[in-house]
């Protein structure tokens, strides 16, 4: 069956901002039952792409967000916001190598913005962690 | 129903790592601190996998290497335990403020939507 739907803008942004409430309530299940409402919408999307990977993220699954992230960046290279998440994931891996060189790749990409300011502050957080490797 | 996401396999997180700079960590604190690291604990790790766990364990007590009960007239002991309560706020407040500018993050990816 063909899709006959047309949401606004407004609609679409409301659809987000849903997924990102479920997700921050803990309510996984209908977090993602939008955001693929959502991506049936906008297929290639980067920034559901990149809260789809946050879902996955909270719940733990490293690996499921990666995928997504990376899908994030196949649909935009330049996603300063899939960037930005990554290097939070590397973090959570301890791969402090890997997450510098995202984070230092989104604030190049959007140096004055909320995600090259997110990608700093981790990246402040990534610098004041002792390196797993000396921990051990 | 409200679900609470357990910590990443393999337990300990790089957040914990924050933590462990400060402290030695002694078990057995409880009461009222115990009761508002598990609730405050609880809502970290809504939002971050592992950050409930350090925040929990900062205000139940065990962060602060059990040397409350023990302090006695020893002012190293009021020093040290000075020293680790300032690195304790400085780990709280550097989570704090990256969750909250990852908050900001997704609400702006909202916008950028409309």
């Amino acid at each position: 069956m063909a899709w006959n739907v047309t949401p606004s803008r407004d609609e679409i942004a409301f659809l987000l901002e849903a997924g990102l409430v479920y997700r921050d309530s803990g309510r996984f299940t209908e977090a993602r039952d939008v955001l693929n409402g959502l991506r049936a919408l906008l297929p290639r999307n980067d920034s559901v792409a990149v809260v789809f990977g946050t879902v996955s993220f909270q719940q733990g699954d490293f690996d499921g967000a990666f995928r997504h992230y990376m899908r994030a960046l196949e649909f935009n290279p330049r996603s300063a916001y899939a960037y930005a998440h990554l290097g939070e994931l590397e973090i959570f891996r301890n791969d402090r190598a890997r997450a510098a060189a995202h984070l230092k790749q989104a604030i190049k990409l959007d140096p004055r913005g909320l995600y090259g300011t997110l990608a700093r502050r981790l990246l402040d957080l990534g610098q004041g962690l002792q390196p797993k490797e000396k921990a051990e | 129903m409200i679900k609470t996401p357990s910590p990443p396999a393999g337990g300990a997180t790089p957040l914990d790592d924050v933590m462990k700079l400060t402290n030695p960590s002694v078990p057995g604190a409880g009461g009222i601190r115990g009761v508002f690291g598990s609730i405050l604990g609880g809502i970290g790790n809504l939002v971050v996998p592992g950050l409930g766990t350090v925040i929990g364990g900062a205000v139940g007590g065990t962060g602060l290497g059990g040397a409350m009960p023990t302090l006695g007239g020893e002012t190293t002991q009021y020093l040290m335990l000075q020293r680790q309560i300032q690195q304790e706020t400085l780990a709280f407040e550097t989570a704090s403020t990256v969750m909250k500018v990852r908050h900001d993050a997704a609400l702006h990816a909202v916008e950028n939507m409309k």
